[in-house]
């Protein structure tokens, strides 16, 4: 999808990702439990969201120059509620009152119906490049450019813990309120669930406040401010298990709001850095990279805490924000940096 | 590069874009592009998210190993 966002016009990627997402949501259902089917499904799915992630923050950036932070901070933050909502669908007990193939069918016409609004109400904005020519390689070549460099390393070291923390909180918590006999059964489920809704959720608003503050005082400073809480927040809450449920989900809430925080201040600022008319491949290249490293992180957390403990798994992904944080302390050293939020950096 | 060159470029490119004759967009016409691109991204990675809603019913239905 990398050149494909900047060669054809940027709403019908759109459009045509989204109803192609939605037909290969929806034969899901037709597949009958048969993985061999179902898996390939989701894997096109993923590749065909692709047209749909990045290619939505193009369109955005199209229509904000001043409060690109704030406005891309809000999408995200929508997302960040979409990422919340099943745990808190678990935790509430309906989990299994849903037959899943009338939810996925929904999912499906959600996704039609997305397609429609973009079509039919969505218009390009005034700050949005015309299509250009085909180049696969500019991605690559980008590296070559320090500010992108910088701008994507920063990104990438957030993609090492965001989607790992997504992925395995519920777990972490799970066990930890097992481990502090605070909770047992389904009961200790149920609460997990909540717990995870919540720390998940809590982000939302960080990716507000964020994108609000870098706009005013730097997408360098605000990210690598970020970076540098959640990153401790990683160590912390891994030292805390099986500690007080309430200290636990206290400490694991500030890291789900500075997880997700920065997130899309890297997206506000890759758009700022790339030349206009390659705005959308610098963000589907940024966003495969990132998605392509967080499958990586998503695998290892299991396997560290088989082979120590939580602190050792979560202490792993301190890792990358750290890295993250350096490469956006030395971005804002650099004169290219003056593109960023109006000269804010 | 100083902190204070730093500032200076910063607020003369500041300026520059003010005075540079840059489309201006009502902030009507900004939030209803904000509400429907957020509309219509929630909508198509619902596709996404719907996986973890009903992975207790479809592995049940499937009889996945828990």
């Amino acid at each position: 999808m990398s050149g494909i966002a900047d060669i054809l016009p940027t709403r019908a990627v759109f459009v045509a990702s989204a109803l192609v997402a939605a037909a290969v949501n929806g034969l899901l259902i037709g597949t009958g439990g048969d993985l061999r089917l179902a898996l390939p499904l989701r894997f096109l799915l993923g590749v065909f969201l692709a047209g749909v992630y990045p290619t939505g923050m193009k369109l955005m950036t199209g229509w904000f120059l001043q409060d690109r932070g704030l406005a891309i901070g809000i999408l995200v933050g929508a997302l960040t509620l979409g990422a919340a909502f099943p745990h808190l669908v678990a935790g509430i007990g309906l989990a299994g009152l849903f037959s899943w193939p009338r939810v996925i069918a929904a999912t499906s016409l959600g996704a039609v119906a997305s397609a429609a609004i973009v079509a039919w109400f969505v218009r390009d904005g005034p700050y949005q490049a015309l299509p250009t020519r085909l180049d696969l390689g500019w991605a690559l070549r980008s590296l070559r450019d320090p500010a992108l460099r910088l701008a994507n390393l920063g990104y990438f070291g957030h993609m090492w813990e965001l989607y790992a923390m997504w992925t395995w909180i519920p777990a972490f918590l799970l066990a930890s309120v097992q481990a502090s006999d605070a909770a047992g059964g389904e009961a200790a489920g149920r609460w997990a669930s909540l717990w995870a809704a919540a720390v998940i959720g809590a982000g939302a608003p960080g990716c507000v406040a964020a994108g609000l503050l870098a706009d005013r005082l730097g997408r360098t400073v605000i990210t690598a401010a970020a970076m540098a809480i959640s990153g401790s927040c990683a160590v912390v809450t891994g030292l805390l298990f099986g500690k007080s449920p309430a200290l636990v989900v206290a400490v694991a809430a500030a890291w789900g709001i500075s997880v997700i925080a920065d997130s899309a201040q890297f997206s506000a600022a890759i758009s700022e850095l790339a030349e206009p008319n390659r705005v959308g491949s610098a963000l589907a290249f940024q966003t495969a990279v990132g998605f392509l490293l967080t499958a990586i992180s998503i695998q290892i957390v299991p396997a560290v805490v088989r082979g120590a403990h939580w602190s050792q798994a979560f202490g792993m992904l301190a890792v990358g924000p750290a890295l993250g944080a350096i490469a956006m302390v030395r971005l804002r050293e650099r004169p290219e940096a003056v593109r960023l939020a109006g000269g804010r950096r | 590069m100083g902190s204070a060159r730093r500032v200076q470029i910063g607020r003369a490119l500041r300026r520059d874009t003010a005075m540079s004759g840059i489309p201006q967009v009502a902030p009507a016409a900004r939030r209803a592009a904000l509400g429907l691109i957020a509309a219509a991204q929630i909508g198509a990675m619902s596709t996404w998210f719907s996986a973890a809603a009903v992975a207790t019913s479809l592995a049940r239905d499937w009889q996945c190993p828990r």
